[in-house]
């Protein structure tokens, strides 16, 4: 028996090209609608609308959204990122005011404290904000990646924003190593009093990115340092040997801590406890004649009983409020304009906005003002009057957590420690004409000088950051010299820095040598911007890069009674009144520019001549009152005597209309 | 614009306006009262000065303070607002000084209703019985009297810690159309008695008129208060 040979059934080529292109165009549609589906959780916007606070007992989860449990191995830091936007969307949260500064597309609204890049060695204190506000710089201006940023400014960062800028290039930066910086919610919202926000300092010092939020709880302890470890090392792989084991950054949880679920109670109140923003936003006067902190008041408002939250709020996009008139905000919200200092305390008119606008809004006393004239509720900001440290004749120093770290204790307590804050200094602001306290610092830096290609800018001035400076001018910085007129081998130590001007034309001249183009560099300090003269010396000139940095000042707030004003019309009136004639200090890192001052009229557009003439008349003004009012005295009674003649002269008339009677 | 920028332009260009109306319509029509005549006195150097003060610093209390007002809506500041306090001062003082010296010539009598029912400056007739002052004069008088009073205490009161922020708020207004209705009135004063009535520059200024002036506008001048007598019988 012969098999015939089955005729094998061979596909239609066009069949099988067919069947292949609808597969082909399932899977790409599948692969488009399903993918990212499973890729990333849908996102939750969790807000109940209670005002109870909601019990945070919750499952951890690591950057990778593994879930974390105490005897995992490796076991990974648990990271707010992936355990809160179970609940609470991350991506919306990133909005916020404290997250969003490197986002170019957010309106940087009226300036607000910089942070301040400072170095003794190189007389530096250079203002940085990713923020475009007046007379500061922008990181990347002055060579400074979001990495370097991070290291320095993070010890006060609340995570996120440059924290979370992981794709800007920079060589030295080390965060497959050290982690992303991500938001640490309990920064702001711990209620737990174990939370310690000194261990986030420390860990930022280690380079512990990914660790610090979890350090900072008494969740966790972290040991090891991620900045001892080589640029190869995988946090997620673990150790290679021993000796990178010992030295590697690990976490260890408080296993009791963890239900039977694997659950944890995290004490998160919805509001911030005031104790976490002064961690960041406190500040203390320091100089001579400043008060122990212990004899200094808190803002009123707290004092009062209120949070920092009652005025200052925000939504699931942690848009925080700043609650100050124009506020960019503002125009999303309308009804803001009642969380003012005026729509709080005076009402906002103009709002419309039901009854939050009519003043008096968290029980908030509607001020009387008597006396004052209207004027001065337009001309001026009520933190003039309210606002910052009583004026003296000259400003005082002032040190914050965000610029001097004033929660630590160390040497960089200095009272004359970088940056010089000092304030108030009476500003009249460009936008609305109003004359409001300012925190100011003047900054110091070298810099490259350009021609600058707008026709309006004489020069471009291009800053140089301290390291760089430094490298390039090494010995001059180092070498000792001799200040002018002093005998033989003294050195000159009259300055921290020792940046005399023969040193400053040494680094200058340094700096030019070691340039490749050969270029010219200055050095700006004391509102001046320095550079080589013709004649061997420093030649100084105005220069717009050399104007301080100043922000508004919005607390703390004094009581009505310690205002300005309560005394006497003199108190900002008078020949000497700190408001217009105070001197604002002008200080300098360097030897050059020690001792200057400028009046504070100068920051106002106004004539002395005129403030002095306006003062006189208040000489006189007591004078004025009574003759005022006796010469009112006597025009009431000349107008009330013939009132009276013309009303008795009436009646004498009425009385002739009278009927005669019977003859 | 504000309501006060409105009623502001409003008001004196509408004065202004009428008084421009006026002249056209009536003032230039009437016969000159003549001059060269046998002069009588009108105002002794003491009036004069007061007058010219008065003059002076309403002038420049006006200027100052519509300056401001009309110019950019703000409350005064500077030198503007030096100068207009220290005018406003001597301002109130002579108008108190005025008000001495003059309440009585400005007493009403009742001649003064015939001239106001005869339509007084508006009337084409020559034949309005008035005294020393016609009513129109005399209304003006008082009125400017209660208005200085009210912008003086509406400032005064001001400077003083008795008022809060609303009061201060109506003060400001009250010596804002206080002075506005001032202001309206006073030109018009300063129309009527310069320019609808020829000659009456020269009498501020020389203290003395015409017989014929006065016979003209002042035809009861002379006589008692209110008593009717014909003019120009006052000696020298």
């Amino acid at each position: 028996m012969t098999r015939q040979p089955t005729r094998r059934a061979v596909p239609n080529r066009w069949a099988v090209v067919g069947v292949g292109a609808v597969a082909a165009v399932v899977f790409a549609v599948a692969a488009i609608v399903i993918a990212p589906a499973g890729a990333a959780e849908p996102a939750v916007t969790h807000v109940t609308g209670s005002r109870a606070t909601f019990v945070h007992r919750v499952p951890l989860f690591d950057s990778e959204n593994g879930a974390v449990a105490p005897d995992k191995d490796p076991c990974m830091p648990f990271s707010y990122r992936t355990s809160c936007t179970k609940c609470h969307d991350y991506d919306q949260v990133r909005q916020g005011w404290h997250f969003n500064a490197t986002d170019p597309e957010v309106d940087p609204g009226r300036p607000g404290q910089p942070w301040f890049w400072c170095d003794a060695k190189t007389g530096t204190v250079l203002p940085l904000s990713y923020r475009t506000w007046p007379n500061v710089w922008q990181p990347d201006q002055v060579g400074m990646s979001p990495w370097t940023f991070c290291l320095n400014f993070g010890h006060h960062l609340p995570g996120g924003g440059p924290g979370e800028k992981t794709d800007v290039k920079d060589p030295g930066a080390r965060w497959l190593v050290a982690g992303k910086l991500g938001i640490n919610c309990g920064a702001c919202h711990s209620g737990s009093p174990a939370y310690d926000p000194i261990e986030w300092y420390l860990q930022i010092a280690r380079q512990n990115f990914m660790w610090a939020a979890a350090a900072c709880t008494d969740l966790a302890s972290v040991t090891g340092a991620a900045a001892s470890m080589p640029a190869s090392y995988d946090p997620f792989m673990g150790p290679d040997d021993e000796r990178q084991a010992k030295a590697a950054p690990a976490v260890i949880y408080d296993a009791s801590r963890f239900n039977a679920k694997g659950e944890v109670f995290f004490d998160l109140p919805a509001q911030p406890p005031d104790m976490r923003c002064y961690f960041c936003h406190s500040l203390t006067e320091v100089g001579p004649d400043s008060p122990e902190p212990w004899a200094t008041d808190a803002d009123v408002h707290l004092v009062s009983g209120l949070t920092c939250s009652d005025c200052h709020r925000n939504g699931l996009d942690h848009r925080i409020t700043r609650n100050y008139e124009g506020e960019p905000l503002g125009k999303e919200h309308p009804a803001l304009a009642s969380l003012t200092c005026r729509g709080c305390h005076l009402g906002e008119q103009s709002a419309a906005c039901g009854p939050d606008t009519m003043g008096g809004r968290l029980g908030a006393p509607v001020p009387e003002h008597v006396g004052l004239p209207t004027i001065h509720l337009e001309r001026l900001a009520c933190t003039t009057c309210h606002a910052g440290l009583y004026p003296r004749q000259t400003t005082r120093r002032i040190q914050t957590s965000r610029a001097h770290l004033i929660e630590f204790q160390g040497p960089h307590r200095d009272p004359d420690a970088l940056p010089r804050v000092v304030e108030p200094v009476f500003v009249r602001c460009k936008e609305d004409g109003t004359i409001g306290p300012r925190r100011m610092v003047w900054p110091a830096f070298w810099c490259r000088i350009e021609k600058s290609p707008e026709a309006h800018v004489a020069e471009k001035v291009t800053p140089l950051g301290p390291d760089t400076v430094y490298d390039m001018a090494k010995d001059a910085f180092d070498k000792e010299i001799k200040a002018k007129g002093e005998s033989e081998g003294a050195a000159e130590t009259n300055d921290r820095t020792g940046l005399t001007a023969e040193r400053i034309l040494a680094v200058l001249a340094m700096l030019k040598e070691k340039d490749e183009k050969k270029g010219e560099f200055a050095y700006v300090c004391a509102g001046k911007l320095y550079r080589a003269g013709a004649a061997g010396a420093l030649a100084a000139a105005d220069h717009a890069a050399a104007w301080p940095a100043a922000w508004p000042i919005g607390h703390n707030v004094r009581p009505a009674a310690q205002s300005l004003g309560t005394g006497e019309c003199t108190d900002c009136h008078g020949f000497d009144a700190p408001i217009a004639f105070g001197e604002v200090e002008v200080p300098s890192p360097a030897t050059i520019g020690q001792g200057v001052t400028m009046a504070m009229y100068e920051f106002q557009d106004r004539d002395p001549l005129e403030l002095k003439a306006w003062a006189m008349s208040y000489l006189f003004r007591p004078m004025f009152k009574v003759v005022g009012f006796a010469t009112a005295g006597v025009i009431a009674a000349i107008l009330l005597l013939y009132l009276f003649m013309g009303l008795a002269a009436l009646l004498r008339w009425a009385g002739t209309k009278a009927p005669p009677g019977p003859a | 614009m504000s309501l006060f920028q409105i009623l502001s332009i409003l008001g004196i260009g509408g004065c202004v306006g009428v008084a421009l109306l006026h002249y056209v319509l009536i003032a230039r029509r009437q016969p000159h009262p003549g001059h060269g005549e046998r002069r009588v006195r009108r105002y002794n150097l003491w009036e004069r000065l007061i007058h010219v003060v008065l003059a002076v610093t309403f002038l420049v209390l006006a200027v100052t303070g519509f300056w401001a007002s009309i110019g950019w809506d703000g409350p005064m500041s500077g030198y503007n607002l030096m100068i207009h306090t220290t005018c406003g001062a001597v301002f109130a003082v002579c108008v108190a000084v005025s008000l001495l010296t003059w309440a009585a010539d400005h007493a009403l009598a009742r001649h003064d209703s015939r001239w106001l029912a005869r339509g007084g400056g508006f009337s084409t007739r020559g034949d309005l019985p008035a005294g020393r002052f016609s009513a129109c004069d005399k209304i003006y008088f008082w009125l400017a009297g209660l208005l200085t009073l009210a912008a003086l205490l509406s400032m005064l009161l001001s400077m003083i810690t008795l008022l809060g922020t609303d009061g201060q708020h109506l003060m400001y207004h009250v010596h804002r159309y206080s002075t506005l209705v001032l202001v309206i009135l006073t030109l018009w004063h300063g129309y009527a008695t310069s320019v609808a009535k020829r000659g009456g520059v020269g009498a501020i200024l020389s203290g003395r008129v015409s017989r014929s002036w006065a016979r003209r506008y002042h035809p009861l001048w002379g006589g008692g208060r209110g008593e009717p007598q014909q003019a120009g019988t006052q000696p020298d």
